[in-house]
């Protein structure tokens, strides 16, 4: 099923539920959301369940609860927010604890966030609890018993005098540094050090302006600029994470631009290029290998590689009470043997995940990967093909260990299935490679070998005229009226003047030449826009509009003459319609050429090649340009200053009529529109 | 063919997925059956001495007591001693501030040494129920035989609030009730409640009589709310009655007191304290959510959404106020196909289950969990009478304006209440789900609904079916993509007999011209790229002579504009509108429902052409578990669908074999196959247990199949759930990769190719033939948990099953149940 998942929301205020029967035949399944995953056009397809419901706690006690951590027990470490406690949890044993500080201490107020240290250094021991807590404005820094060690407030710098220290989450690496992300700080992640020194800011988000707005910022006083209300805030952070690796993750809500962040060392982001399904994120987890997760707050649960790619996602929005659909998602977190744990922070339950063995084959076989096992990664990917034949996870996956493994056909083929241009083109550069290495000089010899039996050819013809038939055969179809006609294209590209004169004075060309030309101008540029190798062809043929294309290039070509001969008549030109006519089909022919060719080469380029494409359409393109000119200046018998005017103002007259139309159009659907229903209610009203 | 292997050794299936380690550490879910509960280890008593009880009747196994006063019907089970009310007996005039002045009265007494601290105590120490604060509605609903909601129309005509009404009535407060049972003809076995309600409504002015019969039967009662006898002005309002809300009711909330005795210094005193969790007993709440779910009592600290089914599924004319839905993007919620609950307490010791007889197509389960409100675990039914709708007046359908139907749906509701008593050992009947399935299956075997078939099959059946092709936009119009030929079936089907499996039934889905799609339901359009009629007149004609059954699979019930003429042909939502349902898939993104009465007359049209071709069974869905009230001219109800229904598949079970997908209840008498059969529950979070309760009702009665195999039903545990549930494997194969047809609305078709499942099929085959083919034609006795994560399956010829769902091996004294595994015991 395709589907926009955002519209989800959609739905869910069209009405709160389509429920149980009055939906399509979809499998029953074991679980109570799709899993969904990618297909070639970046598409949500279906796929096997990656994940399954678990356990569903709901004897806690808890309240509004904000956020959890795994502790290497297995426990789980939860913030209780709206009870002002932190809960640890042993899923296995089924039993709870709580603490809380306790005066003189600084007491929670609002404990949203909480990270559990996982090694034990210099600075932190193994089991340590942190707790970020917003209202109390303060960091919380317990042993694993719960034993307040310390808290730090508000940073004594000047550099943070004037914002305010609200902390969300919290998370702590080696080296006792804590990450906050502070309500409602736009400035970023704030970095203290082990005894609460303010260090900084770690990465900031960008406000992402889109093209218009960037326009409007560029042209607009402040006053207008003020009343369009552009959000000039940046996206605040949710969420920081720190991996046993000590790399540090941040999760953002805001655009759909870098809402999940892999930082390096300096805070800058190793995924800006990912794909990122969610605008409302609110927590990221990444497990041992480096898989990560992401909660979305209306129910969503997406899963990606540790490069960022995105694997599938689960979930969704639905305040019914149903296990894996969730009313509020709060927070994420994976244990040791992969389960996911959640927490639904408007019904206040601990829900966990349990992966599905296709789940788990498919995270083997990325470590796989990573650990340059190519030929077992091979055959896991395998085994999740023949599960899901439409994977493109799979197809990208097996294709690159093909890739490693120098199975360079396979490779393609499966970057193919899966869409892959990028990595296609490489696998397929190396195909050509090889293939020009082995066939380079039997190639070249052929080639020489060719060029010498036609001069031998040519040397023996002379002598003999054995080849006599054959030229008057061609000389023949060459005298047919409408082939001589199309031909005449050829003289036109070359002398144009002179052409153009011939063809007004009605000495070569014709209409049908001109019509022919047309149709062969068509069907070059339907190839050209449709026909190419894999890696140029984004857009597949039955995806593709034929009638509109059609009636566009009508459109364009028939309202271009029509107006050039309405700008011309008044302009004091000498044309007529049909010349103008002719002469804008017979200078067509290096567009047809420029086409067709780029069409072929785009069969043996690669991605690298993508500018000789370019380079031949254009040439062409611009070619045929330059003789629509030299037809109208020859044609009208204009000086160049004239010409270019009467160009200008024809461009412009069709862009007046175009409007009209589209106006006139509308208005004339809205009418019929209008007269359909009236029969309609007619209809209804009389025959019930 | 000796499949039976004592027990399953090693299961490498063709589709387990990796050599290395997977984590498979056992977690219990909810989608799995836990333990038994705790026992009872007293059994309440009650004075029907005191407390205004009249005894209405007394049986061999039952006496029935009335409490006039409070509306609540008394049954006492001789055989466990057990008490079942209707409803929770309590007396709401015993409220916290009655009971405080009891204890301070009491105090100073004993203070006064008027009495010794015994009877302070004595007098004190009654915990009062936290529903007396509610007040006058908590002991109402607690205690009414029934209740009824109404429409209350406000100033507006848009304007409309619900409001409830109960027969169980204290004091005079906005309307006024008068209920009273009276005997039938001197029948000690029949009487009639009649629930007289006078002022209600915004302006009190309107008046509304219910008479429900009441039956003492056999196996405990029955109530039978009588449609020609509902009167009065405010009836075009009446929304729901319900029956019963809180039999068998567990938890609650108390005050209780703790006297405290004088010593020598200080002078008696008291304690209270509210919000007292009441004791809670083991025990749980069946619902027929999918295969059946229970939801055990227990301590909930947060509130969560109570479970509601519409039995039979919901009507999108009736249950959605809008013409229009749209698909999540979740799994769909599992349809209530037979309207029956059950509660149980203890550990098979008392039980009841509930089940209409008459007015299911209007029946709704509501179980309420523990933490909400009331406090109160409670189960009941309730019928539906009118609805709200969304009228509309436009023409893009915005501003649509609240309304209610102008109609009542009209039907006599009959619920029947039958009690269970002890661990079957007395009877076939265990005070557990099993015990309600049986008694249900019972009841339908009486009623003629279900039979037993003989069952002369060696092997146990598998289900094939063939998608054979569907539709995508292509650069005009539509083209239709074909994954499976006529000749292919008959490749894969030879194949697969040549592998020794020969119970095969086939359904051929997609199998007209156009594909699964825009296929019109009404005709057969046959081609020759996907099959011709000679073609599939050939293939079926020889699987027949072979003994495997293949069929035509069609879908009656969701139409779309591009396959058929919408006009007549789509049933309309009261609001005028043609009910719609919008799935944003590609190419078809609108579906609409079939009129009941095209449905039927589609089916018998394509059956007529399909019964000359020599077919010898028909598949059938989507009329199959909906049921559409139909708006067009004269108003199709639920009930008129559901004999349109029974008496076309009637007719057809005369001249073939009947596959229906998820059948409702009232098709069970006409289904030779069960096909798409749930082994799980929606997952509702208060739901602890899936059960195979629709298994243990059907086995014996009919073939069951299980959901097709290739979509996230294929692990170990999986195919151990087939043993466990007694259903048999299916799949849904194609001849082409599945991305053929990636385009199409059966895209979600994403694993499909026969030579990928070809070894699946063989091995799940084997599998699950190895355990079942020993109880073919056997009856399905008990089934229990042994151990956590151990299932014990008996069955009438001696056989019993164990699997093993754990990561453990488990020990039944004999010998051992390998880790994730089954043993065969018993039998010839």
């Amino acid at each position: 099923m395709k589907i926009v998942k955002k519209a989800s929301v959609l739905f869910v205020l069209l009405l709160v539920a389509a429920l149980a029967s009055g939906t399509l035949r979809v499998f029953a399944s074991s679980s109570t959301t799709y899993t969904y995953a990618f297909d070639e056009d970046r598409d949500y397809v279906q796929t096997q369940d990656a994940y399954l419901p678990g356990q569903t706690i709901t004897s806690l006690g808890l309240k509004s609860p904000a956020d959890l951590a795994v502790n290497n027990e297995g426990e789980l470490v939860i913030a209780d927010a709206g009870n002002a406690r932190i809960v640890i949890y042993d899923p296995i044993a089924n039993t709870m604890t709580s603490f809380a500080p306790e005066a003189p201490d600084p007491l929670f107020s609002n404990p949203t966030g909480v990270f559990v240290c996982r090694e034990s250094s210099a600075y932190v021991a193994e089991g340590d609890i942190y707790v970020a807590d917003s209202a109390a404005g303060r960091v919380f820094h317990f042993s694993a018993d719960g034993t307040l060690l310390e808290s730090f407030g508000k940073p004594n710098s000047i550099m943070y005098e004037t914002l305010a220290f609200e902390p969300e989450k919290v998370a702590v690496d080696k080296a006792g540094i804590m990450y906050v992300v502070s309500k409602g700080s736009s400035d970023g992640v704030v970095q203290l050090s082990n005894t609460g020194e303010f260090l900084g800011f770690f990465s900031s988000n960008k406000v992402n302006l889109t093209l218009r707005q960037q326009f409007q910022q560029f042209i607009y006083t402040q006053e207008q600029l003020d009343n369009l209300n552009i959000n000039l805030t940046p996206p605040v952070f949710t969420s920081v994470f720190i991996d046993d690796g000590g790399i540090v993750y941040s999760s953002s809500s805001g655009l759909r631009v870098e809402n999940i962040k892999k930082h390096t060392t300096q805070g800058t982001n190793m995924l800006s290029e990912m794909y990122i399904s969610s605008a409302k994120l609110v927590d990221v987890s990444v497990d041992d290998p480096g898989i990560i997760y992401t909660a979305d707050q209306s129910g969503w649960i997406d899963v990606y590689t540790n490069d960022g790619e995105f694997i599938y996602t689960f979930g969704s929005y639905l305040d019914l009470g149903i296990a894996g659909l969730f009313k509020s998602l709060a927070a994420i977190a994976v244990d040791q043997s992969g389960q996911i744990w959640t927490l639904d922070s408007g019904n206040s339950y601990l829900q966990s995940f349990v992966p599905t063995e296709y789940a788990s084959t498919i995270y083997q076989a990325i470590a796989l990967y990573d650990e340059t096992r190519y030929e077992e990664a091979v055959v896991l990917w395998k085994a999740v093909l023949r599960l899901n034949q439409m994977s493109m996870l799979a197809h990208n996956g097996i294709a690159k260990n093909y890739l490693q493994l120098e199975e360079y056909a396979l490779a393609a083929e499966h970057f193919q299935i899966a869409g892959n241009r990028e990595l296609y083109s490489e696998a397929f550069w190396e195909l050509r490679n090889i293939w020009l290495q082995a066939n380079l000089l039997p190639t070249l010899g052929l080639i020489l070998l060719g060029v010498v039996l036609f001069a031998a050819v040519g040397l023996a013809d002379r002598k003999t005229h054995f080849l006599a038939p054959v030229r008057a055969f061609g000389a023949k179809i060459a005298a047919n009226r409408i082939i001589a006609d199309v031909l005449y294209a050829k003289n036109v590209a070359k002398k144009p003047s002179d052409a153009f004169y011939y063809l007004k004075k009605k000495r070569h060309g014709s209409y049908a030449g001109a019509i022919a030309l047309l149709v062969i101008t068509f069907g070059a540029y339907l190839l050209f826009i449709a026909g190419k190798g894999f890696i140029f062809q984004t857009t597949d043929l039955k995806d593709m509009d034929l009638s509109s294309i059609i009636l566009g290039f009508l459109a364009i070509v028939g309202l271009f003459v029509l107006c050039s001969y309405l700008v011309t008549s008044i302009q004091d030109g000498e044309g007529t319609l049909g010349e103008i006519f002719k002469g804008v089909a017979y200078s067509m022919l290096p567009f047809i050429l420029g086409c067709v060719v780029s069409t072929l080469v785009s069969y043996v380029a690669t991605t690298n090649e993508l500018f000789l494409l370019n380079v031949i359409f254009g040439i062409g393109l611009a070619w045929s340009l330059l003789l629509v000119f030299i037809s109208i200046s020859e044609i009208q018998n204009y000086t160049f200053g004239e010409t270019v005017k009467s160009i200008l103002l024809t461009v412009l007259f069709l862009i007046v009529i175009l409007l009209v139309f589209a106006f006139v159009q509308m208005t004339i659907k809205q009418l019929f529109t209008f007269l359909i229903e009236i029969v309609k209610e007619a209809f209804r009203h009389v025959l019930g | 063919m000796s499949w039976v292997k004592k027990s399953l050794a090693v299961l490498v299936t063709a589709l387990s997925l990796t050599p290395l380690a997977v984590s498979g550490a056992w977690v219990p879910t909810a989608r799995d059956t836990q333990e038994n509960p705790p026992a009872l280890t007293d059994i309440p008593s009650s004075d029907f001495d005191e407390g205004g009880y009249a005894k209405l009747h007394e049986t061999a196994d039952f006496i029935y007591y009335w409490q006039e006063a409070r509306d609540v019907l008394v049954v006492t089970d001789k055989r466990n001693g057990y008490t079942w009310k209707t409803g929770l007996d309590i007396d709401p005039t015993r409220t916290k501030t009655v009971q405080n002045a009891a204890c301070r009265d009491a105090r100073n007494d004993y203070n006064d040494d008027l009495i010794d601290f015994e009877t302070f105590e004595a007098l004190c120490e009654i915990p009062v129920d936290s529903l007396t604060a509610i007040d006058p509605a908590g002991p109402l609903l607690a205690n009414s035989l029934l209740n009824f909601v109404y429409y209350r129309k406000g100033a507006a005509d848009s304007d409309y609030t619900i409001d409830t009404v109960y027969s169980s009535y204290t004091k005079l407060s906005l309307y006024d009730v008068n209920s009273t049972l009276q005997n039938i003809d001197g029948d000690p076995t029949l009487w009639r409640f009649t629930f007289d309600t006078f002022g209600i409504g915004v302006d009190q002015d309107l008046t509304m009589t219910i008479v429900a019969d009441l039956t003492l039967t056999e196996g405990g009662f029955a109530i039978r709310i009588v449609d020609d006898l509902l009167a009065g002005t405010a009836l075009p309002y009446l929304s729901t009655i319900s029956v019963a809300p809180f039999m068998g009711a567990v938890g609650g909330v108390q005050t209780v007191y703790t006297a405290i005795e004088k010593t020598l210094t200080e002078d008696g005193d008291y304690e209270d304290e509210s919000g007292v969790q009441a004791p809670m007993i083991g025990g749980y709440a069946f619902v027929p959510d999918g295969s059946g779910a229970l939801i055990r009592f227990r301590d909930n600290t947060v509130k969560l959404t109570e479970f509601t089914a519409v039995v039979y599924g919901d009507d999108p004319s009736q249950t959605f106020q809008n013409h229009e839905l749209a698909l999540g993007t979740y799994v769909p919620f599992k349809t209530a196909s037979i309207p029956v609950y059950g509660i149980a307490h203890g550990n098979d010791q008392a039980a009841f289950v509930a089940y209409a007889t008459s007015g299911g197509e209007y029946m709704q389960i509501v179980s309420m969990p523990e933490g909400n409100g009331t406090y109160y675990n409670y189960t009941y039914a309730k019928f539906k009478y009118n609805y709200k709708y969304n009228r509309i007046y436009t023409l893009d359908g915005d501003n649509p304006v609240p309304s209610i139907g102008d109609e009542l749906n009209e039907f006599d509701a009959e619920l029947r209440f039958d009690f269970l008593s002890g661990d079957g050992s007395t009877d076939p009947y265990p005070a557990n789900y099993v015990g309600m399935a049986l008694k249900y299956k019972q009841h339908l075997i009486d009623a003629g609904e279900l039979a037993y078939v003989a069952q002369d099959a060696e092997d146990i059946g598998i289900r094939l079916d063939f998608l054979m092709a569907d539709t995508e936009n292509s650069i005009i119009g539509y083209q239709t993509m074909v994954a499976t030929a006529a000749s292919d079936v008959r490749t894969i089907l030879d194949d697969v007999m040549s592998a020794g499996i020969t119970h095969i039934s086939s359904g051929l889905i997609g199998w007209q011209a156009e594909g699964v799609t825009l296929g019109n339901p009404s005709r057969a359009v046959f081609s020759s790229a996907i099959g011709s009629k000679a073609a599939y007149r050939d293939l079926i004609g020889d699987f027949a002579d072979r003994g495997v059954d293949v069929s035509f699979y069609q879908d009656y019930y969701l139409i779309n504009e591009d396959q058929i003429s919408l006009y007549r042909n789509a049933a309309k939502h009261p609001a005028g509108w043609y009910g719609r349902l919008l799935s944003y898939e590609k190419p078809i993104d609108t579906f609409f429902y079939a009129r009941p009465i095209k449905s039927a007359e589609w089916l018998m049209r394509q059956a007529n052409t399909f019964a000359k071709m020599g077919v010898p069974s028909f598949t059938v869905d989507g009329m199959t578990d909906h049921l559409v009230t139909d708006y067009t001219g004269d108003i199709t109800t639920r009930t008129d669908a559901v004999i349109l229904f029974r008496n076309v598949l009637d007719a057809l079970s005369g001249v073939g074999e009947l596959n229906l997908t998820q059948p409702n209840s009232y098709l069970f008498k006409y289904t030779d196959k069960y096909l798409q059969m749930d082994v799980y529950t929606t997952q509702y979070l208060i739901e602890t247990d899936t059960v195979p309760f629709l298994q243990i009702l059907l086995q014996g009665t009919m073939e069951l199949y299980a959901i097709y195999s290739n979509f996230s039903f294929y692990t170990t545990k999986d195919i151990l759930r087939m043993i466990d549930y007694n259903v048999w494997p299916s799949f849904v194969l194609t001849q082409e990769p599945a991305y053929v047809l990636s385009d199409t609305n059966s895209s979600d078709y994403y694993s499909t190719e026969y030579e990928l499942y070809k070894d699946a099929i063989e091995t799940i085959y084997a599998t699950v033939n190895g355990a079942l083919s020993g109880v073919l034609g056997s009856a399905w006795t008990d089934r229990d948990v042994v151990a956590a994560g151990v299932i014990r399956n008996r069955y009438e010829n001696g056989v019993e099953i164990y699997v093993n769902y754990t990561d453990q091996d488990y020990d039944y004294g004999a010998g051992i149940v390998p880790a994730e595994s089954y043993v065969v015991l018993g039998g010839e």
